[in-house]
């Protein structure tokens, strides 16, 4: 097991926070998953179907099952995942696969790269689901981890993923990787690419 | 791999993050073990078959008195999945999702797949899936003579499709 060590924001605070980004997703993060983050959406849940809103209106992402994702990759060399924790708690998920895609933005097209798979954040720490999050910054150490294992697979930083609605923002905005529109054969999610040059401005 | 984050380029990068959602990866649904790299075999859409699938399970609950939560217990599976189930037509229930609530209803689990959008359904069950769903009513409570009704004669259609 490797752990690097990282930052996320407290949010009561704002200040930087030591964390702690652990290279596969183990059993005890699975654990918390259903027993710490679970409760936590389904409370929320529970209180927009008791304003009648429809599934359509519940936080994206409600009903994945990471045991269902790291059984389906269990033994597959091909993956990479990686658990995020602060404070003794398990803050995010990220599973990469770093032999599924080529890249789709032209000056780069037909080269490999590392394709994120799935990026969650710990409801608590998700506006969506909480009023008050926790913790700030797990999508800016899962992106810049992903840009470093493409790296270390020699693939100058190339990644590439399909981002749910809600999180478009994020990928366009804040990472600066390149918005190659709806796909059609992705569940009509948007993909964005990121170029080794923007994946170096995204780290420097 | 090489991952040496300063506090400096954190604080910075955080900032711009602030509170915008992050989540990336499939929508609708978990890959079963089989299938972690391809497409799904079946079109994800909001067919009136799917639509007949979450009408038919709606009302076996309701037939047997069951909760949302007493169903979701009974199968062991979130109340919000039973929820999408019933309806969201454009979710597509895992097939062991589907396994279940067949044992649970008593109901042949290869029509009930098929209805349901995981395998390809055999010809006819799309007109009966619809003459049925046309039947179904919306009624939280109690099922009316004609729902029932409705219900017995498609439950028997998909028996005689298992047979």
């Amino acid at each position: 097991m490797t752990s690097y060590p990282v930052f996320l924001t407290d949010k009561r605070t704002g200040e930087p926070v030591a964390a702690e980004l652990i290279e596969t997703i183990s059993e005890a993060d699975l654990r918390s998953v259903e027993t710490e983050w679970k409760p936590v959406t389904n409370a929320k849940i529970r209180a927009l179907m008791a304003k009648g809103l429809s599934p359509a209106d519940w936080p994206e992402g409600w009903h994945w099952k990471w045991r269902d994702k790291v059984t389906a990759i269990n033994g597959l060399l091909a993956f990479r995942t990686f658990a995020l924790r602060c404070e003794g708690k398990l803050q995010g998920l990220m599973q990469l696969n770093t032999a599924r895609a080529r890249c789709r933005v032209p000056e780069q097209a037909g080269k490999d790269l590392v394709y994120v798979d799935y990026i969650e954040t710990a409801p608590w720490n998700r506006t969506a689901i909480v009023d008050t999050p926790r913790f700030g910054g797990v999508g800016t150490i899962m992106i810049r981890a992903a840009i470093e294992v493409s790296r270390d697979h020699e693939l100058r930083g190339r990644i590439g993923l399909h981002s749910l609605p809600s999180a478009e923002a994020f990928y366009a905005n804040v990472c600066g990787m390149t918005d190659l529109g709806l796909d059609g054969t992705y569940e009509g999610l948007r993909y964005f690419e990121m170029t080794s040059v923007q994946a170096d401005a995204f780290s420097g | 791999m090489k991952l040496e984050i300063t506090r400096e380029w954190f604080e910075r990068r955080a900032k711009q993050e602030g509170d915008l959602e992050i989540s990336a990866g499939r929508l609708a649904r978990d890959p079963t073990p089989d299938e972690t790299d391809i497409e799904p075999a079946v079109v994800d859409t909001a067919d009136p078959m799917r639509m007949a699938f979450g009408s038919l399970v709606e009302t076996m609950r309701r037939r047997r008195g069951l909760t949302i939560e007493k169903l979701a217990e009974r199968i062991d599976l979130d109340a919000g999945d039973i929820m999408r189930i019933e309806r969201d037509a454009h979710f597509r229930p895992e097939p062991r999702a589907v396994y279940r609530l067949a044992e649970t209803f008593d109901l042949p689990h290869k029509a009930l797949q098929q209805l349901s959008g995981n395998t390809v359904a055999r010809p006819g069950l799309q007109e009966q899936a619809l003459r049925f769903a046309a039947r179904s009513g919306e009624s939280p409570q109690k099922l009316s003579r004609d729902e029932q009704q409705a219900l017995e004669e498609f439950v028997a259609y998909l028996q005689k499709q298992q047979g």
